[in-house]
């Protein structure tokens, strides 16, 4: 057993293989090899760590991406923004857990996790013009009337649909 | 979360928005520049090329340019403008070309997404550049524009090319409508192709222009008549034809012999598919020189019961050195050796459905406008009989094969001609030879 310490000072208790999806953590348990000691997550809060290690523990056993199969695998990686039944009903979560789960992802090195936090991200932007995607991010539009000109310049080629 | 103090977008660090995009279809990408002005920065103005080479490699296959290891993030390649440059062809053909200037543009890309299709490297059989290709020209307004202009216009060339590589491939349907409409195509057609005034010293007895161009009406009309001949062929005849641009990969490009010692760019050593047409001579005569059917040289001439005869041959090439060429000499100029695209001469067999073995001679040069041109001669117990000239549709190794004309080796004025396509088969294909009038 592994015994993680969240942002939030909360301790969670389990099994290697399932933290062990996580490089960041492999990394860490090499470095201090074997030991009781608990490992520091600074960068993850402890709502968002159980729901990190409900998907580790759902997808134990599965093979994990190698370090330096990298670049095929993102030659072979699925291009379609598909996401499995479990993984879809994991992942419909209120829009700041959403970013909260990808920062931890991409924080504690979770390949797999990314990818369905950041495909969840593309869907929602699919299809959606830039005001509605303004609203859907609480983004402000800071362009000034010249850059609205270069910006519409350069999206030329997507435009006329 | 002090780590991401320096969060641009949505509160994520600039290589996490870009993986979220690198999701996203490019219009989506759009979209979502258009929001604020850092997304606009992290989408046209980033440190590396990432995010559009992720984008492109989306939607077509990788290039052969950059298909090594390292090569995503190859320099040379400009991912964006690239992917960009196909957005907008997209976009021009599904709500049609506002201007000539577009419509020139969309038509020589697509040209060269054509190309390109020979030389991209697919290891899992299924092509996303096609994919993208038959969509774009099955479901947009392409075709209605491409076989309803006139025969006129700088643009002609481009269009003819364009129809030469999809060679007839989306007309489908067979209702009575369909049917009437590539009939009267054929007949335009064989009244260009029998045409005897179209062969001559100036156009070297090909499809070309008198400048050595390639002369792409004449390749459509070769490609019309014999495409069209090879649908009406009984049986499973009808099906043994040469792929276009738009069928899946399976032969696109022709993997180079090993360890041979020739650089075989334009794929020449190994078995062919050969389909030739021919009219009976005196219906050729006819047609030249007669006032039939309104003639001399009158379409109408070929309305039914007009006959035109097919047969379909192998040949099988291997390549030889220059020097050992006995009935050719490959013309001036024709590249050196050193060149990317050296001349590769050829000698073989050919093979009709009675048996009647010719060897074959020929080469392979490349134009200057990137087309390679073939020349071979059929020979009879020693004697040059019949040669041809063509194109390679698509470029080097291109599995659309050489489309072109027979005729004889005299060159003499009232000589028969005919259309030919040669298409590269596997080694071990069956042999099913034929002849059907």
């Amino acid at each position: 057993m592994v015994l993680l310490v969240t942002s939030d000072n909360e301790q969670f208790n389990a099994d290697k293989d399932v933290v062990e999806r996580s490089v960041l953590i492999k990394n860490m348990l090499e470095d201090v090899g074997e030991s009781d000691q608990p490992i520091p997550l600074p960068n993850v809060s402890s709502s968002v760590m159980k729901k990190v290690l409900e998907y580790c523990e759902h997808h134990r056993g599965e093979p994990l991406p190698s370090a330096d199969a990298d670049q095929s695998q993102d030659e072979t990686r699925k291009r379609t923004t598909d996401i499995s039944e479990w993984d879809q009903k994991f992942i419909t979560v209120d829009q700041e857990m959403l970013f909260e789960i990808i920062l931890a992802a991409n924080y504690l090195d979770i390949k797999s996790l990314l990818d369905v936090g950041c495909k969840t991200v593309a869907n929602m932007i699919k299809g959606k013009t830039p005001e509605e995607i303004r609203k859907l991010f609480n983004i402000v539009n800071d362009f000034t009337p010249e850059e609205e000109a270069q910006i519409k310049k350069e999206n030329e080629w997507a435009e006329d649909r | 979360m002090s780590v991401y103090a320096s969060a641009t977008v949505l509160g994520f660090p600039v290589e996490l928005v870009q993986h979220i995009l690198a999701f996203c279809h490019p219009w989506d990408v759009a979209a979502f520049s258009q929001t604020c002005r850092a997304a606009f920065a992290l989408v046209y103005h980033s440190s590396d090329q990432y995010l559009w080479c992720q984008l492109y490699v989306n939607q077509f296959d990788v290039p052969k340019l950059a298909a090594n290891p390292s090569a995503t993030m190859n320099e040379k390649f400009e991912w964006k403008k690239e992917l960009t440059s196909r957005m907008a062809v997209e976009v021009a053909l599904f709500r049609g070309p506002t201007s000539e200037t577009e419509m020139k543009n969309t038509f020589a890309t697509l040209i060269g997404i054509i190309n390109e299709l020979s030389a991209t490297t697919s290891s899992t059989g299924s092509s996303l550049t096609v994919k993208w290709l038959k969509r774009v020209v099955s479901d947009s307004l392409l075709l209605s524009n491409l076989y309803n202009q006139g025969d006129t216009g700088e643009d002609v060339e481009m269009h003819c090319q364009l129809r030469s590589c999809l060679a007839m491939t989306l007309d489908n349907r067979s209702d009575k409508k369909t049917f009437e409409i590539l009939s009267h195509r054929r007949d335009q057609s064989r009244a260009y192709v029998y045409d005897l005034r179209n062969y001559r010293a100036s156009n070297r007895w090909g499809p070309f222009k008198p400048g050595g161009g390639v002369n792409w009406i004449h390749v459509e009309h070769l490609i019309n008549v014999t495409a069209l001949n090879i649908r009406e062929l009984p049986g499973s005849w009808a099906n043994t034809r040469p792929p276009s641009c738009l069928d899946p990969p399976r032969f696109t490009s022709i993997p180079p012999a090993e360890g041979g010692l020739f650089n075989d760019w334009a794929g020449v050593e190994g078995t062919w598919r050969r389909y030739v047409c021919f009219m009976d001579y005196r219906d050729l005569y006819a047609f030249n020189f007669t006032d039939l059917a309104d003639g001399p040289r009158h379409p109408k001439f070929f309305k039914d019961p007009f006959r035109e005869a097919t047969r379909l041959i192998e040949v099988k090439t291997h390549l030889i050195p220059s020097s050992r060429m006995r009935y050719h000499r490959l013309p001036e100029g024709a590249g050196d050796k050193t060149s990317r695209f050296p001349p590769l001469c050829f000698s073989g067999t050919s093979k009709g459905v009675n048996g009647n073995e010719a060897a074959v001679e020929g080469f392979v040069v490349m134009g200057k406008d990137g087309v390679p041109r073939w020349q071979l001669t059929s020979i009879y117990d020693e004697h040059p009989q019949w040669s041809s000239t063509g194109v390679q549709i698509g470029g080097p190794k291109s599995a659309m094969g050489v489309a072109g004309v027979w005729t004889t080796t005299h060159h003499d004025q009232d000589d028969p001609v005919g259309p030919f396509w040669l298409w590269k088969v596997e080694d071990n294909s069956p042999t099913h030879l034929m002849e059907f009038t």
